[in-house]
């Protein structure tokens, strides 16, 4: 049997539609009902949602064998996984963005809004550029609109929102993709199972 | 009710009776070192926090978060004097996702002096019979830090980017890989290289490593692996050993073999060793040194806990005649049943039979 913990919403759907359409379905998945974990002991799958940033959690604990989740959230919680696959999906970049007509003033810290600490601290360490981190968990466009900070580390992917707050990009960090993860242990002893899976993705993708 | 042993403790006695039996001494440590072992040598150490205190005499303590370096530091061994010692002691570290500090069991083993060949067959074997110890269902994954540190040293690209790639290859992380080599311009024979370090998983021939052999240092590293893979594999035969390239160790301490050991059922090593002559020449000692450690804190959370359950809950009242009760109570006990007398039925307490015991004879 193998466990998959899927993230709730469009990635995690469209990464079950794949499989499901490969023969790994399981059949009360589309009903909607209260039902937390959805088995098919046939074909030795079974599936769970959770919030996206909670799957590595699950992959680690080894509640999961293997998971769907962004690169963002992997690189922010330093998860032990293996990565296998790049699944081309939910591409956006990690960027830096200010105001319109942001200049950086050196001599000061740089204070950054963020709901990705480790990422901003990292980034700015290889700069040797000194910052001083806000952590915030949602909204983050709205800390330098406010001048509670000087700039913001954020996903963007249409840019739609930081334009709609007379926001730009002003540095791009790194592209961020969604990938398909699995438990270092769990990789041992369920190698082929989970390299099935990887291929059915993985050729899917490439189509 | 029967009192067996916890599954921990029981694997601790099991372990050290294998050790004691293959001729290593015991390792007693002293309660507190001093804080200075762990922070000049914090990239050996699993966590980076340590707790430290004040001694009487100011100086700075710490509670250890590990054994090895301890080891170290008061080994006299040399090369015709091997010293080999095995410990069971409680660690603390982080533990877990809030990273709280934890007292966490853990036993290894460390061989310290001339370092042979067979002393790799003994160190794995010995990790190998410790893993059966735990859980019949294990495997031992084998690596060799200088395979790969020259397969990747290979690479003209600067330090970081090879600290990435190291990186990449422990996440088993193709994809981010290809994207540097395209922008490196590397070449098809490194990234083939690349790709079987990540690729190699399990049994293998030694036909499957030679896309490794990229240059000089690669070839010679590949073909030493191969040599004591195969003699680890004749001396071990239908054992669970397999080569992971992917397994974590640090250039700096691990020079030659490493290798990690899993068993069904939890996520993470419970076993991970290699040879550390760097980590013991930074102490000036110029002598070889191989070892593992097995985390038993780690897979007791992972075992079935086996519920402790009292035959006999016996109630009495205040005013009970206190000679009848404390001999019906040896009664039960002469019975080989455990006994638990109290007032009132006490909260997260199993027990079997209740009894209420009054002066004119217990009722059930």
């Amino acid at each position: 049997m193998i466990n998959v913990a899927l993230p709730k919403g469009r990635l995690g759907e469209k990464v079950y539609k794949i499989l499901a359409e490969s023969g790994y379905a399981v059949s009360d998945m589309e009903k909607d009902n209260r039902k937390l974990v959805f088995k098919n002991e046939e074909v030795g799958i079974s599936y769970f949602w959770v919030k996206p940033s909670d799957v590595p959690v699950y992959v680690e604990l080894g509640a999961a064998d293997v998971g769907v989740v962004g690169k963002d959230i992997l690189l922010e919680g330093q998860s032990d996984v293996y990565e296998l696959l790049d699944l081309n999906m939910g591409k956006c970049r990690m960027c830096v963005a200010a105001k319109e007509g942001f200049i950086d003033d050196t001599s000061r810290p740089l204070r950054i809004a963020t709901k990705f600490v480790n990422i901003a601290k990292k980034y700015y360490l290889s700069k040797n550029r000194e910052i001083e981190i806000i952590k915030l968990n949602g909204s983050i466009e709205l800390a330098p609109l406010l001048n509670m900070s000087d700039v913001i580390v954020d996903i963007v992917e249409t840019g739609t929102t930081l334009k709609e707050n007379n926001l730009k990009v002003y540095e791009e960090i790194l592209p961020i993709s969604t990938r398909f993860i699995a438990s270092k242990a769990s990789f041992r002893f369920k190698e082929k199972e989970i390299e099935d899976l990887k291929n059915t993705l993985s050729k899917v993708i490439e189509k | 009710m029967s009192f067996t042993l916890k599954n921990e403790e029981r694997m601790a006695f099991e372990l050290e009776a294998l050790y004691t039996f293959n001729g290593y001494k015991k390792f007693k440590m002293r309660s507190f070192e001093e804080y200075s072992l762990y922070l000049n040598n914090r990239d050996f150490l699993i966590s980076k926090n340590v707790i430290s205190f004040h001694g009487l005499n100011g100086k700075l303590l710490a509670l250890r978060p590990d054994v090895t370096l301890s080891i170290i530091k008061n080994t006299k061994a040399t090369e015709s004097n091997t010293e080999k010692l095995f410990y069971n002691e409680k660690v603390y570290r982080e533990s877990g996702q809030t990273r709280e500090f934890k007292e966490i069991a853990q036993t290894g083993i460390e061989s310290i002096g001339k370092i042979d060949k067979y002393s790799y067959i003994e160190t794995v074997t010995l990790a190998i019979q410790s893993l059966e110890i735990v859980n019949k269902n294990y495997l031992l994954d084998l690596s060799d830090m200088n395979v790969v540190t020259s397969v990747i040293n290979a690479f003209n690209v600067k330090n970081e980017l090879k600290e990435e790639i190291y990186k990449l290859l422990k996440s088993k992380n193709i994809d981010d890989f290809l994207k540097i080599a395209e922008k490196q311009n590397l070449t098809e024979k490194e990234i083939n290289a690349f790709k079987t370090l990540i690729k190699v998983t399990g049994i293998v021939n030694k036909e499957d490593l030679e896309p490794l052999k990229i240059n000089d240092e690669s070839i010679q590293a590949v073909e030493n692996f191969i040599d004591v893979l195969q003699t680890l594999t004749a001396v071990n035969k239908d054992k669970n050993i397999s080569v992971n390239f992917s397994i974590t160790g640090n250039a700096d301490y691990y020079n030659g073999l490493i290798f990690s050991g899993y068993v069904l059922g939890v996520p993470k090593a419970v076993l991970t060793g290699g040879r550390y002559d760097k980590l013991l020449n930074k102490f000036g000692k110029k002598v070889g040194g191989i070892g593992f450690a097995v985390y038993l804190g780690e897979i007791e959370r992972y075992m079935e806990k086996e519920k402790t359950v009292t035959d006999i809950l016996l109630l009495y009242k205040e005013s009970a005649d206190l000679i009848k009760l404390a001999e019906k109570i040896n009664e039960y006990k002469k019975q080989g049943l455990s006994v638990r007398a109290d007032t009132c039925i006490p909260l997260d307490f199993a027990y079997k039979t209740l009894i209420n015991f009054d002066d004119k004879g217990e009722q059930q």
